[in-house]
């Protein structure tokens, strides 16, 4: 019985790294789409370019709104600084919003190549168990988990978990490895810019 | 900064998958356990491996960074737990 249950669980470790290496591929074609259509560009350059030019203004016009404060220079002048600081922001905004509306062609390309790659894998995968949970998914996540599993027990894998999940990773691991990721968005630098100075303001330490 | 975050978070998710995996570890405790220590650790090695300090460190323990890489390292923790397991307790 341990020999049969042995060589099940190896047939299952064999399906369960089919699927993974399906989203390795998968992950692997979007990001070539992407690079094609999208970060390959000299429109995708320049508005990168700008986004980095637009950023050191601002860290300029903000040191030196920050020394005309300190030195209590005339309120026009000190107002003038500041509108300055905003101005850049705003231009910096328009830009994030330019990038995005360009990336929607490529975002596109990559949502029906990844539609038809997951109809393949659901078809080549019906009714087979790809691996064993070692939890109980929530039922709201059966459509994923338990997608073309017969049988009652939730423990069970479908392909199609196992591949979603993969693909997460991998799509985000080669974007970050490649380089192949949109400049962050000037929201949320300023947010993690406030929310380090009130840290160290509060002297939080771990 | 966020690329360092996002890297040490993927080596914790793939690390605690493994070793969740080998321990046999079940049900939704996992995921607890795996919240909780890759939100804390990242910090803790910055701070101590890596000497960082003042601005740097409140960066890293910032809200904005204990977001960065949060999703794909949760996805092949995810992964990495499920392969382990069914490796060797299935």
């Amino acid at each position: 019985a341990s020999v049969i249950s042995r060589a099940m669980a190896a047939d299952l470790v064999q399906e369960g790294l089919s699927v993974v290496a399906l989203a390795a591929l998968a992950a692997a074609v979007c990001e070539a789409i992407s690079w094609l259509l999208f970060y390959r560009t000299d429109s995708y350059r320049d508005m990168r370019q700008a986004v980095e030019r637009t950023n050191q203004k601002i860290a300029k016009a903000q040191e030196e709104a920050a020394r005309s404060k300190e030195e209590q220079d005339a309120k026009g002048k000190a107002r003038a600084k500041a509108k300055r600081v905003a101005r850049f922001e705003e231009d910096l905004r328009l830009i994030d919003r330019e990038i995005g509306n360009f990336q929607r062609n490529s975002t596109l390309a990559v949502v029906v190549v990844s539609i038809f790659i997951y109809a393949i894998l659901c078809s080549s995968y019906e009714g087979v168990v790809v691996a064993r949970l070692p939890f109980e998914p929530f039922e709201a996540l059966d459509f994923l988990a338990r997608r073309g599993l017969l049988g009652d027990d939730r423990r069970e894998c479908s392909g199609a978990l196992l591949y979603s999940l993969a693909l997460v990773s991998f799509r985000s691991n080669l974007q970050k490895a490649l380089g192949f990721c949109p400049p962050k968005k000037f929201a949320q630098v300023q947010a993690a810019r406030q929310q380090a100075a009130y840290i160290h303001s509060k002297h939080m330490t771990l | 900064m966020a690329t360092l975050v996002h890297w040490l978070r993927q080596v914790i998710g793939l690390s605690l998958g493994i070793a969740w995996g080998l321990l046999g570890i079940r049900g939704y405790t996992g995921f607890i356990l795996y919240v909780l220590l890759s939100i804390s650790t990242v910090p803790a090695i910055c701070s101590n491996r890596l000497s960082l300090e003042g601005k740097r460190l409140g960066e890293v323990m910032s809200f904005e960074m204990a977001k960065e890489g949060f999703l794909p390292a949760f996805a092949l923790f995810m992964v990495t737990w499920i392969m382990t397991y069914t490796a060797v307790h299935a």
